[in-house]
């Protein structure tokens, strides 16, 4: 009786959601059971898997992530390239994870469980079980579809990284078996490293995720029907369309609220779901307040949130390694009770995650290959929307007189870097995981947000606007990028973006020397008659200085040059270079001296990595050093007394 | 009412010696004016000729302190280094002057009426500080064993309390817990720098040659008279806090982007640091009228 039932509502539901009408198409429908033994620290599935071979091609073979198989032993691609599970972590055997095929088959047809081999396309480590391949007996026809049904078990690790359990914390994610991506015929199915996140194909997923009765549950899409199943369990459904992935969280010690959000240019509504561990409660309306303001930033300058819902979910400090995740509808936050208003890790990370939604939700790039395509699009985004909302100078921190802004520390990182790697990479191929994290994060936010200066706000509202609406629910690439840049500003920008993402060279414009000189008149022997500089002896004759300011490129990059030009009597010159050569002068005759220069006067070069050495002045201030060297010096008279106490 | 009345004693004796203040302010300075040398040379190279650090004149900027660290940090932990010998020389100069005010105090107390204080001070204080220089570098040594004691105590109170909060889920608790165990740590460090006070001024008063007896004695002599050594402790301590805010809000209300005020806030910086030589003193002469007050029953 009860699955007929929910058949109908599903239908109802669907119909009563029309904007929901396939925003994607549909190339996956996964209908899953889940159950929670919080015991064994795992789930037992069962998934049935309709898969369309969207493609041209007939397939014989599928491939599988089975994610969680990174957590199965020190030898796995994940744990090698990171150098090993937390040390926090005791090696226990309940605290590694896997996932455990128990059976797959075509529904109404052969049993694959035989079938079943582990493959590495990425590096050829034998002991990874991340991917999964099965043969079929005979291939899924093109434009046909094929029905999978597959039991399997899902043992979480103890939490370190994104999935996992922490006492009765658990966060369900990668934890199924997820069908790869069919690209051109070919699989596209990365394993799972260190330094990568996912890549899917959009589609269907209603979940029925059943634990004890006293468990909160959250999940990926709109919970469709609770039901108590009379033995000390509840099972929750979960539906949504028009997603890649599949999450869900279980902790009795969550506390939920529900709210509805609405906006309405551009037309908003939703509803925001917040699962707070009960020690956070105190950060509630930070957490709300911050959601709301990523709903309203994301979906005015990018475009409407377009589901039904979005899930907030804050895991206790002991779980950090859950938090700052996003999955589709649903991420992961970070906080501690002890953070004070003045620190803003929770508003970013939760501005960062929702963000995801657009990044990697919708817009579903591959974020094994492309990282920053994610990642760096949203760091972008999460700076600017910390800006607006929290201070531009203070968007991270801000405590009395101690202010750093979101953008400041993501400068830091990038110039403060070895520069061993291109922006553009694939995740697993970086010197590090330092150096994917500054590359795809920092400094390709930093390099947008150049972008944005060189062609001006109005235009990078455009492309970015025109880039979300025209990739929405399929899967870009860096070019699909660069062609919509180059369509909206009707620029060539192959050399900004050769530059400064296929290359890790640096980009460092100075001012070289400035110099102010007097001009000596004919002195010494001229035509058989000897003449002298009349300044010497008449007071009254005006002196003539040659001034010159020198501009040198100590870096390999090349960008196009403002100078800034100032002289004693105000009077200011601009000029402009083309910053090819390695240096450049320009001289004036004038009857004053220079006072200062200055590169790049309106601040475009965000990367240029010596900000210090953009501008110059004739004189030292010699007031700022005396200023500063006595302070550290009262406070080093001050540690004395302490010392001396 | 003994407590109140070496308290009183001990600010006022500090106050009576300006000239040992004065010199361990001018000892200070002297130490600092290198850092001072050191850092302004610094700053001249690395943002004298830059317009950009203009702005730091009038508020800190992060921007320019990262670009700071990151392009110029060589010279600056070069400077950390040099500090960090400086401190070292300053803690062996500071036991030095630790023999030289307290025989200065205990001669005062001695020759009650203090004429000839003028030319008396500097040959007093410099020979005291000399001769027992080795003694109290040997007082130091010995108080490793009450400072591990204070680890062995801080140990043990984290392993007590991690059960508390093994699970994580009670975030609230584990702050206080953290909280408590700072508290506690600076309670014991405060306690051990009591104890070592009062073995040197055992040790000057007998002029005594065995320290560790000493060191042992004033541990027992502290614990006997727990509740006024450190009632007495903390008036001081209290005292140095108020001095502390009292700089604090003179400190913040002086805007400091021009030459005269950026004077003014130095010379308010050398005031308190010398009410800080003041306050030391006073530590020493307070704790040593308290402790020949004991013996005087
Ligand atoms: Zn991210």
């Amino acid at each position: 009786m009860k699955k007929p039932m929910f058949v109908v509502f599903v239908f109802l539901f669907i119909f009563s959601l029309p904007c929901f009408a396939a925003m994607s198409k549909h190339i996956v429908d996964y209908r899953i059971k889940a159950k929670l033994t919080p015991e064994e620290k795992a789930v037992i599935g069962y998934e049935i898997l309709t898969w369309l071979n969207n493609s041209d091609t007939p397939v014989s073979e599928l491939q599988f992530h089975l994610y969680l198989n990174a957590f199965k032993n020190n030898r796995s691609t994940f744990l090698k390239e990171r150098g090993g599970i937390s040390r926090s972590i005791k090696p226990d055997e309940q605290n590694w994870g896997y996932n455990e095929i128990r059976k797959i088959k075509i529904k109404n047809g052969a049993d694959l469980t035989t079938a079943v081999e582990y493959i590495q396309p990425d590096d050829g480590n034998k002991d990874d079980q991340t991917v999964m391949r099965v043969l079929l007996p005979e291939p899924v026809l093109p434009h046909k579809k094929i029905i999978l049904e597959i039991e399997f078990y899902a043992k979480l690790p103890k939490v370190f990284a994104r999935a996992g359990f922490e006492n009765n914390f658990y966060m369900a994610s990668q934890w199924f078996p997820k069908i790869g991506v069919l690209q051109e015929g070919k699989w596209n199915c990365h394993q799972y490293h260190s330094s990568s996140e996912f890549f899917a194909d959009f589609g269907v997923y209603e979940v029925e995720i059943t634990v004890p009765e006293e468990y909160v549950v959250g999940a990926t899409g709109k919970r469709v029907k609770e039901i108590d199943n009379q033995d000390g369990t509840k099972t929750y459904i979960y539906y949504q369309e028009d997603i890649h992935d599949f999450a869900w969280t279980a902790c009795p010690d969550f506390v939920e609220f529900h709210e509805s959000y609405s906006l309405d240019d551009p037309p908003v509504k939703t509803e925001i779901i917040l699962l707070i561990h009960r020690s956070h409660l105190k950060l509630k309306k930070r957490y709300l307040d911050s959601l709301k303001n990523g709903i309203e930033f994301y979906s005015q300058n990018y475009g409407a949130y377009p589901y039904p819902t979005i899930t907030l979910v804050d895991p206790p400090l002991k779980a950090a390694g859950a938090g700052g995740m996003e999955y589709p509808t649903l991420f992961t936050t970070l906080g501690a009770w002890f953070f004070p208003k003045g620190l803003l890790i929770p508003e970013m990370v939760t501005i960062h995650e929702f963000g995801h939604g657009y990044w990697y939700g919708m817009v579903a790039s591959n974020e094994f290959e492309e990282p920053w395509l994610d990642e760096g699009i949203n760091s972008y985004s999460e700076i600017k929307a910390m800006a607006k909302y929290y201070g531009e100078d203070r968007s991270m921190l801000n405590l009395g007189p101690l202010k750093i802004s979101d953008f400041t520390f993501q400068r830091a990182r990038v110039i403060g870097s070895g520069r061993l790697d291109p922006i553009l990479k694939k995740s697993w191929e970086f010197y590090s995981g330092g150096s994917y994290g500054l590359n795809s994060y920092s400094k390709a936010a930093l390099s947008l947000l150049m972008l944005e200066r060189y062609l001006g706000e109005d235009i990078m509202a455009m492309v970015m606007k025109t880039y979300f609406k025209r990739w929405k629910f399929k899967h870009p690439t860096t070019e699909n990028f660069i062609e919509v840049a180059e369509d909206v500003s009707k620029q060539d920008l192959g050399w900004f973006f050769d530059q400064f993402w296929r290359s890790p060279d640096k980009l460092d414009y100075a001012i070289g020397r400035l110099r102010s000189t007097e001009v000596k008149e004919p002195e010494g022997i001229f035509e058989g008659q000897y003449k002298t500089d009349p300044k010497d002896k008449e007071k009254n004759v005006e002196k003539i200085y040659k001034n010159e300011v020198s501009i040198i490129r100590k870096g390999e990059l090349v960008f196009p040059q403002d100078v800034l030009i100032i002289f004693e009597n105000g009077e200011e010159i601009r000029e402009k270079w083309d910053g090819k050569d390695r240096w450049k002068k320009f001289k004036y005759l004038r009857p004053y001296k220079l006072k200062s220069a200055q590169i790049d006067p309106e601040n475009i070069m965000i990367l240029d990595i010596d900000h210090m050495n953009n501008s110059r002045l004739m004189k030292p201030n010699k007031i700022l050093p005396l200023k500063h060297a006595l302070g550290l010096m009262l406070d080093f008279q001050k540690l004395l007394t302490w010392i001396g106490m | 009412m003994k407590i109140l009345k070496s308290y009183g004693y001990g600010v006022k004796r500090a106050v009576l010696e300006p000239k040992m203040v004065f010199v361990l302010w001018l000892i200070n300075i002297l130490f600092s004016s290198v850092i001072f040398f050191l850092f302004s040379k610094y700053l001249t190279d690395a943002l004298g000729n830059s317009p950009a650090a203009e702005g730091l004149l009038k508020k800190f900027d992060f921007n320019i302190f990262f670009e700071l660290i990151i392009h110029k940090g060589g010279p600056l932990q070069m400077i950390f280094y040099a500090a960090m010998i400086l401190a070292c020389l300053f803690f062996l100069v500071s036991i030095f002057l630790n023999g030289g005010i307290l025989s200065v105090l205990i001669s005062s107390r001695r020759s009650s009426e203090n004429q000839g204080e003028g030319r008396r001070f500097s040959r007093v204080f410099f020979q005291g500080a000399g001769h027992f220089f080795g003694r109290f570098f040997r007082l130091c040594i010995y108080s490793l064993i009450l400072w591990i004691a204070v680890v062995l105590i801080h140990l043990l109170l984290n392993f007590a309390l991690k059960p508390l909060t093994a699970d994580g889920a009670n975030e609230k608790l584990m702050f206080y817990l953290i909280l408590i165990q700072v508290a506690v740590g600076a309670f014991f460090v405060f306690l051990v720098h009591m104890i070592l006070d009062y073995a040197c001024i055992k040790i000057v008063i007998e002029d005594s040659r065995s320290v560790f007896r000493s060191l042992f004695q004033m541990t027992g002599f502290v614990f006997r008279r727990f509740g006024k050594t450190l009632a007495l402790y903390y008036l001081l301590i209290m005292t140095g806090a108020g001095l502390c805010v009292i700089h604090w809000l003179i400190q913040k209300s002086i805007q400091t982007s021009s030459l005269l005020p950026i004077l003014v806030a130095f010379m308010v910086g050398q005031v308190f640091i010398l009410s800080r030589s003041w306050l030391k003193i006073s530590f020493q002469a307070a704790q040593l009228d308290y402790y020949s007050s004991t013996l005087e029953k």
